[in-house]
């Protein structure tokens, strides 16, 4: 009984939950991209998707829109604090803007579950090694 | 100069992941760490700075899509931006290598997290598709098809068919007119065959006034019954010839008067009503085929989908995709009027993508939330997606044998004009007219007319700006219709179009010899081989000709469209299972 109870007042305070987990979620987010210098998106893609039910490809733009001004934030910071060089900056941007056409013109070819997979195993793998150290 | 390089194809590496919308910045940084001997603290700087301009980019055009939901940005962003910048300020007094252990953690968590969540989506959808497959007739589970929609997503083997062809659409000609109303002309013809079956008894005499949808010849057995399209005299009843045969024709000359008759307006049908009206009303299958709906109705089997067909894949043809546009509304009351008679559970409206302003009409009417059941599934453009069973394998995936009928599987497919059709019969209007388009390089005003049947060819071309230079009138689409030797012939219920070619698109070649090419087999949506077909039928050897699946044919016309011998396959496969049938009668 006292569990039914306890139900229905967590449905009732919903609204007040979801702006709860919006902030926590904020919170995380701020933290992995300001910290770590990336992996905010990993995060709330999910979040929106399965938690607030945003449809796939709006979870993915809206998270873009509220990345954009963390990374802008993080990125000013970062420089100011003398992590940047020009040239190797410059290498890179170049890459990963011809990289992403690739992998957009890609992603429509490929089954997504396939690449989800190996992705996932990959970042397991990646993660071990960097903190197992060269 | 080999740092470059090693930069540029890390970036490479880290944009394709990004382009994949899998938070690429996660495995640059890693990347960078890993091959160059970049630091850790620069190596996140530059994902976070080489992010900005993609997704400034990106950003922009997820903004003109309409994609960007800006609910959820004030309370996420703000204490994100709080924190990031507190992150940031603190990161330059980490060490680089316990940063590196951190950031180590927070892939593998990401990592874990990710294949929690395809696990989680497997059984999801395993689940769904074991469920959306319990009326398939095939034996147990099919793991195989599971298998691949879950490993090789949701678009394999979907929304098409296997084998088919390319025509040019040509749609271009009539697909922005508006559905007019054809003025009633001076005197109609109205045929007392529409349909596949019996044809109707005439009930009026020579001489009697009649109004327009009154009753002029009855049904007899698994046939439909005729109205008037024009209010005035009956003038005669007499043989004339049709675009595929002979048959009586009851003459009307208009009066002028206007007058009119319906039925009563139903409010709110039950199942045994809609079939009652539907068969009163004489609505035939609108595709072309013209098998009665109301008999189609009346199957003992359990319906499951209800198939609505729109996908208009003949070249030329636009009145469905007219009635798309103008109607939506109409289209998806009827179809559920259709469903609802059958008890399907579900309606889905299948269009072929060529159509998207038409898929677009339609789900603006269903986005409205008040049709739940209804779903409009855009079918990848490739003819003959409008024959039922090739439409039934793009939507559902069942492959039905050519002496099965597909109401044994659960589906039913009906036209979009017989769904509107079914509207207005409902409305209470009889079936007697139909939107037809009027089109073909050779006509000087190419239309979509609401047209009374009965309407002779010779007063449609007339009233849109006349002939120019046809060679070839043809009575329905350049790929199934019937091709016409005089403009003095009247339109039915199943006329969709009427198509006027000049020489340049006409086909008068004659036909080369067979080079034993395959292509028609390799066309053939059947999966016949037309050649053999052909090559016995003209020996004369009409066993062989069966035995090659010659009745099987839908007579499609792809066989003929590929063939660069220009020989005319579909003619004799239809001349072949002309003498099939009359020897099996025979027997």
């Amino acid at each position: 009984m006292y569990f039914v109870i306890f139900w229905q007042k967590l449905f009732a305070m919903r609204k007040f939950i979801h702006k709860l987990l919006m902030i926590v979620g904020g919170i995380l987010i701020g933290v992995a991209n300001g910290f770590l210098g990336g992996g905010g998106g990993m995060l709330l893609v999910p979040l929106l998707e399965r938690i607030f039910k945003v449809p796939t490809k709006k979870a993915h733009a809206t998270a873009l829109l509220i990345i954009l001004p963390v990374t802008i934030a993080s990125a000013v910071i970062y420089i100011i604090n003398g992590y940047f060089k020009w040239d190797f900056f410059l290498c890179v941007s170049v890459g990963v803007i011809a990289g992403g056409i690739v992998g957009a013109l890609l992603l429509k070819k490929l089954g997504s579950f396939v690449i989800g997979t190996v992705f996932a195993l990959l970042m397991v793998g990646v993660g071990i090694r960097m903190i197992m150290g060269k | 100069m080999s740092a470059i390089i090693i930069y540029i194809i890390i970036g490479i590496a880290g944009g394709i992941i990004g382009g994949m919308g899998m938070g690429g910045g996660t495995l640059l940084i890693p990347l960078l760490t890993l091959f160059t001997s970049a630091e850790q603290h620069l190596a996140q700087s530059v994902n976070l700075i080489a992010f900005i301009p993609m997704s400034v980019v990106a950003l922009g055009i997820h903004i003109k899509n309409k994609l960007v939901d800006f609910k959820y940005f004030w309370w996420i962003s703000v204490p994100a931006v709080i924190t990031s910048a507190i992150g940031a300020f603190f990161v330059k007094d980490v060490q680089s290598k316990v940063l590196k252990i951190c950031f180590g953690a927070f892939l593998i968590a990401l990592g874990v997290l990710q294949l929690i969540f395809i696990v989680v989506d497997i059984v999801k959808k395993y689940k769904k598709i074991k469920k959306n497959n319990q009326n398939d007739f095939s034996k147990g589970t099919n793991y195989v098809k599971i298998y691949k929609t879950i490993f090789l997503g949701e678009k394999y083997m979907q929304n098409t068919f296997k084998h088919g062809i390319h025509p040019d659409g040509k749609k271009y000609l009539s697909e922005n007119a508006e559905i007019e109303s054809f003025p009633d002309p001076q005197f109609v013809y109205i045929p007392v065959q529409q349909h596949s079956g019996p044809p109707s008894e005439p009930v009026v005499t020579i001489g009697e006034k009649v109004k327009a949808g009154q009753l002029i010849a009855k049904a007899q057995g698994r046939g439909c019954n005729v109205f008037a399209s024009i209010a005035g005299v009956v003038k005669g009843i007499e043989k004339r010839p049709t675009a595929t045969g002979k048959c009586d024709h009851i003459i009307i000359e208009n009066d002028f008067s206007g007058d009119r008759q319906f039925f009563t307006k139903l409010v709110d049908p039950s199942r045994e009503e809609i079939i009652e009206r539907v068969t009163e009303a004489g609505i035939v299958g609108m595709g072309g085929a013209g098998f009665p709906v109301g008999a189609k109705l009346k199957t003992d089997n359990k319906i499951k989908t209800f198939i609505i067909n729109g996908a208009e894949c003949e070249p030329y043809i636009t009145c469905d995709y007219r009635l798309m546009v103008e109607h939506p509304e109409e289209i998806i009351k009827g179809s559920l009027y259709l469903a609802k008679a059958v008890n399907a559970e579900n309606v889905v409206i299948a269009v072929e993508d060529n159509k998207p302003k038409g898929i677009d009409s339609l789900n603006g009417v269903l986005s409205s939330g008040k049709y739940p059941n209804v779903e409009v599934r855009a079918l990848k453009t490739k003819y003959p997606q409008g024959d039922a069973k090739k439409l039934i394998y793009s939507v559902t995936g069942y492959k039905i044998s050519a002496t099965r009928r597909s109401n044994e599987f659960g589906v039913l497919v009906n036209n979009i004009h017989t769904a509107f059709s079914v509207y207005t019969a409902i409305e209470g209007l009889p079936s007697y007219s139909r939107v037809m388009t009027v089109t073909g390089e050779a006509i000087n005003n190419p239309k979509n007319l609401i047209v009374p049947n009965g309407t002779l060819f010779s007063d449609l071309i007339d009233f849109c700006g006349g002939n120019n230079g046809a060679v070839e009138i043809i009575s329905g689409g350049p790929m199934t219709g019937f091709g016409v030797l005089s403009d003095k012939i009247a339109t039915t219920k199943t006329t969709g179009c009427l198509l006027l070619l000049p020489r340049k698109e006409a086909w008068l070649d004659k036909p080369g010899p067979c080079i034993n090419c395959g292509r028609c087999a390799r066309a053939c949506p059947s999966l016949l081989m037309p050649m053999y077909i052909d090559l016995y039928y003209k020996n004369g050897n009409l066993d062989l000709a069966e035995k090659y699946g010659a009745l099987h044919c839908i007579e499609c016309g792809s066989c003929a469209f590929v063939c660069p011998a220009k020989r005319p396959l579909v003619a004799s496969i239809k001349q072949a299972k002309a003498k099939l049938k009359e020897r099996s009668k025979k027997k």
